[in-house]
């Protein structure tokens, strides 16, 4: 339970932190708050932040949201000891992980600066990865419910 | 069960509204512009872009650009002076910009009207370099307007005409005319080059060797086309 509690919280953390870039992409935020290094705006300013003509945050937005949705139908009381949603959590922030490793790749290696927004998010969906093994490594031994 | 999960509810809660209060705030405290990417305005027919470098040069440059891009800042800093003493000399190589003003910088419209209205004037090229080269400072300036005009008069532009024309907004349809036909190529990022109708690929910018390079191949007499580094996009 404690297990998707702490994915519950990351996910909402992740979502507002990608809505907050899908906003500034479509130009209805302020500057981002990167302070003053510029390196945000020369990450989200090249071509890498589309991907399929979408923004790419607005992939951190549908991620995000399956994984808050997920923890929270799994902490619905008939559906705790349900190993499904865990495995679902560990599958999809899993894939987040890849994709973020991608951009973080991208950022060093090819766009050459750092965007201490997206670096926020590689966290957070790493935790959320780290968190969800954790949970399917510690649930055989979780006491059967009655 | 219910009474264990209300506190960890209830926080989720709280962080979900202070999380959307700072979005919101994010969003209050962008004043909405009167100038924007979007604001319509006739697109002026003719030819897109300015150019520097002879109409008669067998290679252009194209270059997609917006003037709050820090990317752009550098190249238009670092690596122009570069090309133009290296490459545009040579008369080869006619170099074009096309506004390209990116959604996400609000400061931005209003440097590319500057720009426009400079080349009324005959002196975009003049207005390029010092928006570039003051890039930080106007970025974060309370009053653009008012930077404009001090670089206009720091170029020796004819004040009066640039203060209508910046206030008439009727240069504005270049830009957008220009910008126009970056969003039908599907440009995303700033920025984008293209080398006689090709675009270029590589990962970062091209430096003023591969231009070079890349010229001498497309000049020489009976040359194979130039591969690897630009590709028709």
């Amino acid at each position: 339970m404690r297990h998707r509690q702490a994915v519950a919280v990351l996910a909402l953390l992740g979502l507002m932190l990608s809505t907050y870039l899908v906003l500034h992409h479509y130009g209805l935020t302020g500057a981002l708050a990167c302070g003053g290094s510029g390196s945000c705006d020369k990450v989200q300013a090249s071509r890498y932040a589309m991907l399929f003509g979408l923004p790419v945050a607005l992939y951190g937005v549908a991620g995000y949201l399956v994984l808050l949705v997920v923890a929270l139908a799994g902490l619905s009381e008939r559906r705790l000891d349900d190993p499904a949603p865990t495995r679902i959590l560990a599958l999809v922030s899993g894939i987040g992980v890849a994709f973020s490793a991608y951009l973080s790749y991208l950022e060093a290696y090819v766009i050459h600066a750092w965007c201490r927004w997206c670096l926020a998010s590689a966290a957070i969906i790493g935790l959320i990865f780290l968190v969800s093994l954790l949970s399917l490594r510690t649930r055989p031994s979780a006491s059967p419910r009655p | 069960m219910a009474k264990p999960m209300t506190p960890f509810y209830v926080g989720l809660a709280v962080l979900a509204v202070a999380g959307g209060a700072f979005i919101v705030k994010s969003m209050a405290s962008n004043r909405q512009p009167p100038l924007t990417v979007e604001t319509t305005a006739p697109l002026t027919p003719g030819p897109r872009g300015i150019t520097m470098g002879p109409d008669s040069a067998p290679v252009e440059v194209t270059e997609f650009s917006d003037f709050e891009c820090p990317w752009c800042g550098q190249y238009a800093n670092i690596q122009m002076p570069d090309v133009k003493a290296r490459l545009l000399s040579t008369g080869k190589v006619r170099w074009r910009f096309m506004h390209f003003p990116l959604n996400i910088h609000r400061q931005s419209p209003y440097a590319h009207l500057a720009a426009a209205c400079a080349s009324d004037q005959g002196r975009f090229w003049e207005m390029h370099d010092i928006i570039y080269q003051n890039q930080e400072a106007w970025t974060a300036s309370r009053n653009i307007t008012r930077d404009l005009e001090s670089y206009a008069d720091r170029i020796g532009l004819d004040r009066t005409r640039f203060d209508a024309c910046m206030k008439d907004r009727t240069a504005w349809g270049r830009v957008l005319a220009d910008k126009a036909v970056g969003d039908s190529l599907g440009l995303s990022g700033t920025p984008t080059f293209f080398i006689n109708g090709r675009l270029w690929r590589g990962n970062q910018s091209p430096t003023v060797d591969q231009l070079i390079q890349i010229t001498d191949s497309l000049t020489r007499p009976a040359a194979a086309p130039a591969r690897g580094t630009a590709k028709r996009g």
